[in-house]
């Protein structure tokens, strides 16, 4: 069945295509600025986190606004992903009833127009980087396959928090605090040295954790990931997207109802 | 092979009821144990109540929901019509919302551009495909929705009941397209409180209730199913015994047997008139109560909103069948009818006097009414044709004799046959029916029935025959006490209708008829003596009727105890609809259709000696003497009743009387002949006296029925048929008011309705013999803008010649273009015309003078030939020249025209015509002569111009209008100065001219032009036109040439040019004349010099300074033209 489904989703992949375009031309419908904030957003987080930090803060690193940026740019995206994927069913309960094409193409579309924004920006910040150390160009290759992996773990994430948000309406507010919370354990704003040994513990705990060090070292220090670090983040996808499928498959039925 | 299914299908919601803080969960069953399927191409319907399950059906259909328990089987493309626009974002447009959402309805690859394109068809937006769509109202995003939704091309629909969204044109043309998509055999499945739109679209139908399928089938079954369950449930009862079923409902009634219904829609009802709100109301708007409920009777009270008791209905079963009786309890509910809405299928209708067939549905919404008012018997029966699936015979009888039965068909939107059931006086109604499998037995009892109604006929005939009546001939007259009429019978035809001879009397603005009397008839030998007291108002009269040298007298002696209360009194005959044309003294006309009300037919000739009805087919015709010259009335009843009314009303001083009599003799002349030859005699004494004068060979005669004025000339006549004189108002469209002053004279006082506050006197008088003097005069209460002031003759085409002052003219040349052939006169100024007649008809016509007599200079002359299929007519038309300023009448009377018309071989121009006002400028051997908007040159005596000379032409609204039409006012004039001022016709335009001597030899013309509103003024010209004698011509440093000898024929295309461009000095030069320049010294560079011959009419050459800017001009003054013309004498 799960063969079947996925056959499905791939003829229905311009579905899915239209879906996430339609939210992402949505998304900046009648700002000014349209998709230019993908770039601007990040860059603008990053001078005040710059300010903060350096200047308040006096955090003694060379090169700290790259630093962030290249940690903060895959944060935004996934935070925007797993919040706006929480309420995909909910906003979309219309298209649900003309839905021909399977249901967790909502969801999914969700997390695809995130990524679509997301590589927007990055294609703008990129040769910021290069510029700044030419062997990124070298990384571009492995940086694919961390966005690819991110990609996975963020769809299965978004599955698992889109059906639960149907039941339980707490969700989209108990991640808005969430997100919060989760930007200050993740190693983004500092780099894993800056923490004392027994608390690095916990950093590694933290599942994305494992995906922002990966963009680190590809993008600011152009090197590989660690192979640890990779396996880490591979194995999560997986056991992410199994997951939400799994949970999305079981509740489909009462879900409709609900909607 | 179905390719729906549904097997067994369980569907529960887990719903949270909240309240007072505490939170209970339930489970409720929307679907219970559904089983159904669904075939290929077919069309499905949905009914029931709103949380019925119809939704949730759809949706576990579209596999939107998942079946609980059961499964569900659906194979093929899928689109659903449940919630219009899911995924629309009001911020993007109609088409971008179309392209964003087509794969996510399934639309996908190769069609996807050709569908957007279908869907953009459909929805009809126009430009508005590219707005947002939060600013399409409801009906636009409608359409795009469905259109988006249908254009998917699905093998399978689901239809919400969205039909109902939108605006009319919007659901026209969904249900058209779901229509289309049916025929091309998708299935569907629609969920509907339309229950025509089922009927129609729906091949079969469930009802659902509660979550269970209440009933399958035919829509018609299970619509008439579900009204059983809608409506108040306390006014809702049942009657069922072995096959038939007969269900009450909330004020409306409706019948099945073996299953089938045999009412449709909502079944049997009864409205009525409620005159408080001038409308009418139903049953069905009532609010009913079941009073009495047993297995065999129904007791339903239905009040109004106030709660008074409107009607009590009693139903009950007997052993025959249903019998149902409606009583009205309230007063002021008029005309009740109980209206009966029987199945289509029903194709026969019978009575007592025969079987007809209903006919085809041919309106849309309006009623057909099948029978001829006049139904006899006291049963109707109905039924279906031999193939139709077992629709069981119905049989209805009406218990009372004052109800009577009207058959129709509604239109084909309702499709139902309806047997209407008129209460008459009582406020009761009864009917019963019967039902019968077997059509057999149906027709038998028809048979049975027919000739016991045809035998008690014939009996209560013949005992009247022997009782009351009187015979002549082919004629009897019966008076029959049972029906309380009076009636008149041809050859066993009946020529009268309801009561027949009768008597009106209006007491206290009331009338009464004999019916309300106390009646005694009898048979005196050949007389019948009818003897009538109407004890209320003390009145006695008594009737002789008997048979005179082959007219029908009518005597009555009449007896009044209290005269002061009668205000009116007449007697008359109510006689058969079938008579269609009537006469009045010489009037004679078709009676006009029925209206609601009885309507008086307006006679000229009120008291005329003889009036009646002309015959019709097999029907006499009847005339009836009016001796006395009471006022003859004549009217048409109103469509219920259906009869034609002839009377005499005498008058007030014979009503005043306390005792008198008074005769009427109704003749039948079956000679027609008679008949219309004394119809046309009087018609002709009318004429000759009423409308004609005479003096010598001439006849003016004003016709009041074809409304024109005809002129005859020793008995021909001159004047067209269709009318002779023509006022600037129309005769045609005016109330005649005609007054014969004396036996020369008549007054025409011609009142409009549109607008009300003009009208129009015509006074045509013989002063002379053979000389007629026309006077026509407005009066009107409100300012009035009369642009176009004229008088009109219209001729036979028996003239050949014309000629006015200046010229003569054939109008045998003349050619046709497009019926009319205009006469084109050099000088259209001319206040008079003389025709003669062709060589045939010298004798006959001799000839005619046309003229106006005041203000010789201000009119003008047009004439032409028209052709009006094949008749040939001569115009004569003479219109007053006037200004803008001088357009506009102030309130009060006012003489337009005054002229004449003189007939004979004598007639001769008379008077001569001074000469216009006309200004001349002199020195030496150079002379100008300035009249009317025209300027001639001489030198040395000699002409150098030709006609009009020196004018100036301007062009507007595409019309051209010349200097020497304008009406021209001289301000000054000086030893070497002409200053006039012109004022335009048609166009709000003056021009001021200035012309000077300067010297011996030239002249100095200036234009100003004047614009008093804003005019679009296309060309504007300064024209010389010089005599043919010049051969010459040139353009001073630029071009030269010689002048053709041709001009155009026609007029509106360009004559002969020679010259269109540039140039500020033109010259022409001849041998025998001086050479003549002509230079524009204004300056202005937008005026091109033309030089051209002019056409046919004047054949002379033509020089001019054109400006055609097509300008809109403002108010204001504008500098148009200034010249020089000089003459250079050969030295």
């Amino acid at each position: 069945m799960f063969k079947e489904r996925i056959r499905k989703i791939y003829s229905c992949r311009k579905a899915l295509w239209d879906l996430a375009r339609k939210q992402l031309k949505a998304k900046y419908a009648g700002s000014r600025l349209g998709l230019w904030w993908a770039v601007v957003a990040p860059l603008l987080l990053a001078a005040s986190i710059n300010f903060v930090f350096s200047a308040v803060f006096k955090v003694q690193m060379p090169n700290y606004t790259l630093f962030v940026l290249s940690g903060l740019i895959p944060w935004v995206f996934s935070s925007c992903a797993l919040t706006e994927c929480a309420t995909s069913f909910l906003d979309n309960a219309s298209l649900l009833k003309q839905a021909t094409f399977p249901r967790e193409l909502i969801p999914l579309s969700s997390v695809l127009a995130n990524l679509l924004n997301f590589l927007i920006g990055l294609i703008f910040l990129l040769p910021v980087f290069i510029i700044f150390n030419p062997r990124v160009v070298l990384g571009i290759l492995p940086l694919a396959a961390a966005i690819g992996l991110h990609f996975f773990f963020l769809a299965g994430l978004g599955l698992i928090f889109s059906v639960t948000t149907v039941f339980l309406r707490d969700l989209v507010h108990f991640l808005s605090v969430a997100f919060t919370a989760w930007f200050w354990v993740t190693p983004i704003f500092y780099s894993l040295d800056m923490l004392p040994d027994h608390l690095r513990v916990f950093a590694f705990l933290n599942p994305m954790t494992y995906f922002v060090v990966s963009y680190q070292d590809i993008l600011f220090k152009a090197d590989l990931p660690a192979l640890r670090v990779l396996s880490v983040a591979a194995a999560l996808s997986l056991a992410a997207l199994a997951l939400g499928y799994g949970v999305f498959l079981k509740e489909e039925a009462a879900l409709l109802k609900r909607l | 092979m179905s390719i729906i299914e549904l097997d067994h299908v369980w569907e529960k919601y887990r719903i949270k009821f909240v309240s007072r803080g505490r939170v209970d969960w339930e489970e409720v069953w929307a679907l219970k144990d559904i089983s159904l399927k669904v075939g290929r191409g077919e069309v499905l319907g949905v009914i029931g109540h709103n949380g019925a399950g119809k939704s949730t059906l759809l949706k576990l259909v579209s596999g939107m929901l998942m079946a609980d328990k059961g499964e569900v089987k659906v194979s093929g493309k899928v689109s659903v019509l449940m919630e219009l626009g899911a995924g629309f974002n009001p911020e993007f447009t109609g088409r971008e919302n179309i392209r964003l959402n087509a794969s996510m309805y399934g639309l996908e690859g190769q069609i996807l551009e050709r569908q957007i394109e279908k869907v953009i068809d459909f929805a009809d937006l126009g430009k508005f495909i590219d707005a947002p769509i939060k600013y399409y109202s409801q009906g636009m995003y409608t359409r795009l929705a469905f259109a988006l939704a249908i254009f998917v091309e699905p093998d399978i629909l689901l239809i919400d009941d969205i039909l109902a969204v939108g605006d009319e044109e919007a659901r026209r043309k969904c249900v058209q397209k779901v229509f289309e998509l049916k025929n091309a055999g998708k299935t569907i499945i629609l969920a509907s409180h339309d229950m025509e739109l089922v009927h129609k679209l729906c091949d079969r139908a469930i009802l659902l209730e509660a979550g269970q399928i209440l009933k399958e089938g035919l829509p018609e079954e299970v619509t008439s199913a579900y009204f059983e369950t809608i409506g108040k449930k306390s006014g809702i009862a049942v009657l069922q015994k072995d096959k038939l079923r007969a269900v009450f409902n909330n004020g409306r009634v409706s019948l099945s047997y073996d299953g089938l219904p045999l009412t449709r829609g909502f079944g049997a009802n009864v409205p009525f008139f409620v005159p408080r709100i001038d409308a009418w109301s139903s049953s069905s708007n009532l609010d009913w109560q079941v009073k009495s409920f047993s297995s065999d009777r129904i007791d339903a009270e239905g009040r109004d909103l106030e709660g008074k008791i409107i009607q009590v209905w009693t139903m009950g079963l007997s052993d025959t069948g249903l019998e149902w009786q409606v009583e009205i309890r309230d007063k002021n509910c008029l005309r009740p009818h109980i209206d009966l809405f029987f199945n289509r299928l029903y194709a026969h209708w019978e009575t007592v006097t025969g079987r007809q067939d209903f006919l085809p549905f041919s309106y849309k919404d309006k009623w057909q009414q099948l029978d001829d008012g006049n139904i006899r018997g006291d049963c109707i029966g109905l039924t279906s044709t031999e193939n139709d699936s077992g629709l069981a015979g119905v049989l209805l009888t009406k218990k009372t004799d004052e109800s009577c039965f009207r058959v129709f068909n509604t239109g084909y939107e309702e499709e139902s046959r309806v047997i209407q059931l008129h209460f008459g006086r009582t406020d009761s109604a009864n009917l019963s029916f019967r039902f019968f499998e077997d059509k057999e037995a149906l027709t038998l009892l028809f048979e049975e029935a027919r000739n016991n109604f045809l035998s008690a006929t014939k009996n209560k005939r013949r005992e009247k025959l022997i009782e009351c009546a009187i015979d002549l001939g082919d004629t009897r007259l019966l008076a029959d006490t049972e029906e309380k009429a009076v009636k008149l019978y041809f050859r066993d035809l009946e020529l009268t209708r309801h009561s027949g001879l009768h008597t009106s009397i209006c007491v206290d603005d009331a009338w009464y008829d004999h019916s309300s009397a106390e009646r005694k008839f009898r048979k005196e030998g050949d007389a019948l003596l009818l003897e009538f007291f109407w004890p209320d108002f003390g009145l006695s009269q008594e009737w002789r009727l008997y048979f005179r040298e082959g007219l029908l007298c009518w005597d009555v002696a009449y007896s009044n105890s209290r005269p002061q209360k009668i205000q009116a009194l007449k007697f008359g005959l109510l006689l058969n609809p079938k008579y269609r044309r009537f006469f009045c003294g010489w009037q004679q006309e078709s009676f006009p259709p029925y209206s609601e009300n009885w309507r008086d037919i307006a006679l000229f000739v009120p008291g005329a000696p003889l009036f009646g009805l002309r015959k019709e087919d097999a029907l006499p015709a009847i005339a009836i003497e009016n001796a006395s010259g009471d006022d003859c009335v004549i009217q048409n009843s109103d469509r219920l009743s259906g009869c034609r009314v002839l009377q005499l009303s005498l008058p007030e001083s014979k009503i005043r009387e306390e005792k008198f009599s008074f005769n009427m003799k109704i003749g039948f002349p079956e000679e027609e002949t008679m008949l219309c030859r004394y119809l046309d005699e009087e018609k002709r004494k009318i004429d000759l006296e009423k409308y004609s004068i005479i003096s010598g060979d001439t006849r003016v005669f004003a016709d009041p029925e074809q409304k024109a004025v005809r002129i005859y000339y020793k008995d021909n006549e001159v004047t067209r048929p269709s009318g002779g004189l023509h006022t600037t108002f129309p005769l045609r469209d005016a109330n005649w008011q005609l007054e014969r002053r004396s036996e020369k004279e008549i007054v025409l006082n011609l009142y409009y309705e549109a607008p009300s506050w003009l009208s129009q006197v015509l006074t045509l008088t013989l002063t002379q013999e053979d000389h007629l003097a026309v006077k026509c005069e407005i009066n009107n209460k409100e300012p009035l803008r009369l642009d176009n002031r004229a008088f009109r003759l219209e001729l036979k085409d028996r003239y050949q010649y014309w000629s006015t002052a200046d010229e003569r003219g054939d109008f045998s040349l003349n050619q046709y273009v497009q019926e009319i052939s205009p006469v084109r006169l050099k000088k259209n100024k001319v206040p008079q015309v003389i025709l003669e007649s062709k060589k045939e008809d010298k004798n006959n016509i001799g000839r005619l003078l046309f003229a106006a007599d005041t203000d010789p200079h201000r009119w003008s002359l047009g004439m032409f030939k028209g052709k009006d299929g094949q008749e040939e007519y001569i115009c004569l038309n003479l219109s007053r020249n006037s200004t803008k300023s001088e357009a506009l009448i102030s309130p009060g009377s006012h003489t337009y025209f005054q002229g004449r018309i003189m007939l004979g071989e004598s007639v001769e121009a008379g008077r001569s015509v001074s000469a216009a006002d006309t200004s001349v400028l002199e020195r030496k051997s150079l002379r100008l002569c300035f009249a009317e908007g025209t300027g001639r040159i001489f030198w040395k005596g000699a002409e150098l111009t030709e006609s009009l000379g020196l004018y100036s032409s301007v062009r507007s609204a595409g019309i051209w209008l010349d200097s020497a039409q304008a009406v021209w006012s001289q301000e000054k004039r000086g030893e070497n100065r002409i200053t006039c001022r012109g004022e335009w016709p048609c166009v709000p335009i003056a021009q001021a001219w200035q012309i000077e001597l300067i010297d011996e030899t030239t002249l100095s013309w200036e234009i100003v032009l004047e614009v008093y509103e804003e005019a679009l003024l296309e060309i504007k010209q300064a024209n010389l036109m010089l005599s043919n004698k010049y051969k010459k011509w040139a353009v001073t440093g630029l071009n030269q040439g010689e002048f053709c000898d041709e001009y155009t024929r026609d007029y509106d295309i360009l004559p002969f040019r020679f010259w269109y461009g540039p140039g500020d000095t033109l010259e022409a030069g001849a041998d025998s004349l001086p050479r003549i320049i002509f230079r524009n010294t204004s300056g202005e560079k937008a005026l091109k010099a033309v030089v051209e011959n002019t056409d046919y009419l004047y054949e002379a050459r033509l020089l001019q300074y054109q400006k055609a800017d097509n300008l809109k001009m403002r108010p204001g003054r504008y500098p148009y033209f200034k010249g020089l013309i000089k003459v250079e004498p050969k030295s």
